[in-house]
């Protein structure tokens, strides 16, 4: 094999000879031509080395290929006769090629790496450094891909230009293929919960190359084989064309799958986080039932809904219609992005607005059941980033002209948005300044208690032990409350409006707005055994029983009076776990691939979204 | 290593819709000069390749040297081999190619090499691009011989070659060679000018081996016979033998062995027949002949 190799290096040479010759000119031969016609030399250099790794190393892997195959069909009579079977002569060809390809490749490269910016954008993290590496990745397999092409059509077909140009066609279109259901994957097939993401779609891209190089290092030989040995039929030529040409095929198949998965996937749903925004509200109880009833999740198409324990679903808000070259053109975003919910259970959601309108940003509102209408658009002075709770009602916190940030309020009828000051939309300077709680009052007691603001409305604030007030974020409101020789705590809210927390380990206390805190209830008998990791968190807390999840897998029931453990029943769970919501009525289990609605008996159900 | 060179059985051949060999059955003992005798398009270089594992037979046993061509291309490192049209790279000198040959050839001897062009007057180097058919004959055997290989298969070897070459392969090369017990398996269409060195003489007609014939046994029984014909539906049938252009009213036949000429005389075909002995010569010239009767 080295003695064979060595000769078709040797017959070769020229090959390589004529590329390496005709990249060194180039170079000088742009620098002049840039100076001659006064354009800047840089740029002009980058073209140059962009052509020549976009095109030029493509015909010379096809140029190489081509003539290595259709050389041995020509060099036969002298060849054959030397003890190599043609398998090895394929072989040591076909390395040949791929070794001048290499030395070529190599300097190109060591010449854009002296003289073009692309090592530092390559190495660059990212996205855009991501994307050149496996750009980079993905051009060296439809090289040699297409030079083994070229090689095998060449030698099935004896014709040198017609076996290349047929094995750049299929090293283009697996390239192609292959990079569009890369860059489909990547950019788009980012998915909420357990979803297909972009990562999937590497390990079948690798098998892909894999099968592909493996069908045509089996097609070098036998095409090789039948050309000189065997002569007879067409099952063997025919069997490496395919082989060969397979690759295409199997590239393109990934490509489809991958535009399919991002399709699908963009009407799959992921759980919304509760919008409870900064300051919960404090909800009527009619409003708290629809609040807390139903799950919201939202597709990246933009679909928003709310699933009903029953597998029920009513849309919040349709999204729109996405074609493929739409998501290519430009970059996905579900339209919603951000939602509050007001204390008559009326659910708020800002909304990026339709450019054709000339909004920017739209706030849109409706009952819990849905569907959201438009409310009004935002004034395109305002750039908006959040709705929020504070003194004056619902506003949006955003900022304005001048950058600066500021929260403004609007009705709830949407009529009076916005003031309108010195020509400019007015926002007032102070982002927390709809939010007055009794500080002093809250400091001078020394302790801290859940705070009122003046609507005397139920909310809390985290303290950071210094008086000083930060926002929530959304979902459950945590809340520290330290005592004279109890120490600090944290509460959590409950759907049904009441807060549990864990007072000191395994010693469980409840806080009910009309009777203020209970007893502590010790629960070290039930779940004394469980490893400080594993410290459950509290679903529901009524007059006879207490629910706990454990580790997210595990329901418990526990007496509330006694404290010991009634029932347990596992959770549903995906290869990754589950995202789990609790509702009034139960638990939504999210596993990735399926949702589930476990009941307080912990009676499980699967809806199906598909 | 007592073994034949080679043997062939049932060997079949076809190129598209042409069948060329069509059961080719044959044994070569070690040590044998056998010429293979056919008229063009017989299939000879076909039958040669198959043995070289060169080419795959369609169906059929090959054996040469105790081994059967598997595709990897052993054998062809212990069998010399002349083709009918040698060919080289254009770029090397004939130094250069016999240099590539060592490093593929497991036995091959330089000096040996060497002294082989010597004796056949190549200069090594004579840039193969260009070169006379004369020049790459003579490469051509070098090439075959230089790795000291058991089995020789010779396609057409003195094509090209210059009378005194020719001599010199023939008379000298060729007869080292089976003073050595190397096998050799010959095909050529003058084979009367190996008439001395032949042991066996392999008639290919009809795409199998029609006939063959031991050279002393021709050298012994040839014979031609002429008479005048008196009788033509009394001359036998199954005669090893080709009937030979004779004024009207004679008619002659050579025959190649003793049997046939006492069938034919005894036949009472031929009035006052005359027969003389036919040199080997003559005979080999005569079987091409032989083969046309088969096809």
């Amino acid at each position: 094999m080295t003695e064979s190799f060595r000769l078709e290096i040797l017959k070769q040479r020229l090959v390589l000879a004529g590329f390496s010759g005709a990249f060194a000119f180039s170079l000088p031969l742009v620098a002049v031509a840039a100076k001659v016609f006064e354009h800047p030399l840089r740029p002009a250099v980058d073209s140059a080395l962009f052509f020549w790794v976009y095109v030029g190393l493509p015909l010379a892997a096809c140029v190489m290929g081509a003539s290595a195959g259709a050389g041995l069909r020509r060099t036969y009579e002298l060849e054959a006769p030397l003890p190599v079977s043609p398998e090895r002569r394929a072989w040591a060809a076909f390395g040949a090629a791929a070794a001048q390809l290499l030395v070529l490749g190599v300097l190109v490269a060591l010449s854009v790496a002296a003289l073009s910016t692309a090592p530092e954008q390559a190495a660059a993290g990212g996205m855009g450094g991501r994307f050149m590496r496996g750009s980079i990745l993905l051009l060296s397999y439809a090289l040699l891909y297409g030079q083994g092409a070229s090689f095998v059509l060449a030698s099935l077909s004896g014709h040198g230009v017609a076996g290349g140009l047929a094995g750049a066609v299929l090293g283009v279109c697996s390239y192609a293929a292959l990079g569009a259901g890369l860059m489909v994957s990547e950019i788009l097939g980012v998915h909420p919960g357990d979803f297909p993401k972009a990562w999937g779609f590497l390990p079948k891209a690798w098998g892909t190359v894999g099968l592909t190089f493996a069908g045509t290092a089996w097609a070098l030989g036998a095409a090789v084989r039948w050309a000189e040995r065997e002569r007879r039929g067409w099952g063997t030529p025919v069997a490496a064309a395919a082989a060969t040409v397979g690759g295409v095929f199997l590239a393109a198949g990934l490509a489809v799958s991958s535009f399919k998965t991002v399709m699908d996937g963009l009407h799959q749903f992921g759980i919304v986080g509760a919008p409870l925004g900064s300051a919960p509200p404090e909800f009527t109880p009619e409003a708290r039932r629809e609040v807390f009833r139903g799950l919201m999740m939202a597709s990246w198409s933009g679909d928003v809904v709310r699933v009903l324990p029953d597998g029920t679903r009513q849309m919040l808000f349709k999204g729109d219609d996405h074609s493929l070259l739409d998501l290519v053109k430009a970059p996905l975003w579900t339209r919603p992005t951000n939602y509050l919910w007001d204390d008559d259970g009326t659910l708020w959601a800002l909304v990026h607005g339709d450019p054709r309108q000339g909004r920017d940003y739209e706030v849109w509102r409706g009952p819990a059941e849905g569907p959201l209408s438009l409310a009004f658009g935002v004034p395109r002075d305002v750039v908006p980033t959040l709705l929020m709770r504070g003194k004056r009602g619902l506003g949006l916190v955003g900022v304005d002209h001048e950058g600066t940030r500021g929260f403004s309020a609007f009705t709830k009828d949407g009529k009076a948005a916005f003031v309108r000051r010195n020509g400019h939309t007015a926002l007032e300077k102070q982002p927390g300044a709809g939010l007055k709680p009794d500080v002093e009052e809250f400091l001078k007691k020394g302790a801290y208690y859940l705070m009122k603001d003046g609507r005397k409305g139920l909310f809390s604030v985290p303290s950071e032990g210094r008086g000083n007030i930060a926002y929530l974020q959304g979902g459950d409101s945590y809340l520290f409350v330290p005592e004279k020789g109890v120490g600090r705590f944290k509460l959590h809210a409950l759907p049904e409006g009441t807060l549990a927390g864990w007072r000191e380990r395994w010693s469980a206390i409840r806080f009910s707005p009309g009777t203020g805190f209970a007893a502590p209830l010790d629960l070290s008998a039930a779940v004394g055994a469980l490893p400080e990791r594993e410290t459950p968190r509290f679903a529901r807390w009524t007059s006879e029983s207490l629910w706990l999840i454990q580790g997210e897998r595990r329901l418990l029931r526990l007496d509330a009076s006694s404290g010991a453990l009634k029932d347990s029943w596992a959770l549903p769970s995906g290869p990754k776990g589950a995202e789990l919501v609790v509702t009034l009525d139960g638990i939504f289990c999210d596993t990735g691939r399926e949702l589930y609605f476990v009941g307080w008996d912990g009676a499980a159900r699967r809806l199906s979204l598909r | 290593m007592n073994g034949p060179a080679f043997v062939l059985e049932g060997v079949r051949r076809s190129f598209g819709s042409r069948e060329v060999l069509r059961g080719v059955t044959a044994r070569a003992q070690r040590g044998r000069v056998i010429g293979l005798l056919g008229r063009n398009g017989e299939g000879k270089t076909t039958l040669m390749r198959i043995l070289l594992d060169m080419l795959e037979a369609d169906a059929g046993r090959v054996e040469v040297l105790g081994e059967s061509p598997d595709g990897t291309g052993r054998i062809r490192g212990r069998v010399g081999y002349v083709p009918e049209r040698p060919a080289f790279h254009d770029s090397m000198t004939a130094g250069e190619v016999l240099e590539l040959r060592a490093r593929f050839f497991d036995r091959w001897d330089r000096e040996r090499a060497r002294a082989l062009a010597s004796t056949l007057g190549l200069a090594l180097e004579t840039r193969v691009g260009g070169a006379s058919k004369g020049t790459l004959a003579k490469l051509a055997w070098v090439c075959a011989a230089a790795h000291d290989p058991e089995l020789f298969l010779l396609d057409e070897p003195t094509s090209g070659l210059d009378a005194l070459v020719r001599e010199e392969v023939l008379t000298r090369f060729i007869e080292e060679l089976q003073d050595a017990g190397k096998t050799l398996f010959i095909s050529n269409h003058r084979m009367e000018e190996l008439g001395g060195l032949l042991d066996e003489v392999w008639l290919l007609a009809g795409g199998v081996i029609a006939e063959v014939f031991e050279a002393e046994r021709l050298r012994r029984e040839a014979r031609r016979v002429e008479g005048r014909l008196k009788d033509a539906a009394s001359v036998p049938e199954g005669l090893r033998a080709v009937r030979l252009d004779a004024p009207a009213p004679l008619a002659a036949w050579a025959l190649f062995d003793a049997e046939s000429s006492r069938r034919l005389l005894a036949s009472g075909a031929l009035d006052a027949a005359q027969e003389s002995p036919l040199t080997l010569e003559e005979s080999l010239k005569r079987l091409l002949a032989l083969g046309g009767r088969h096809d």
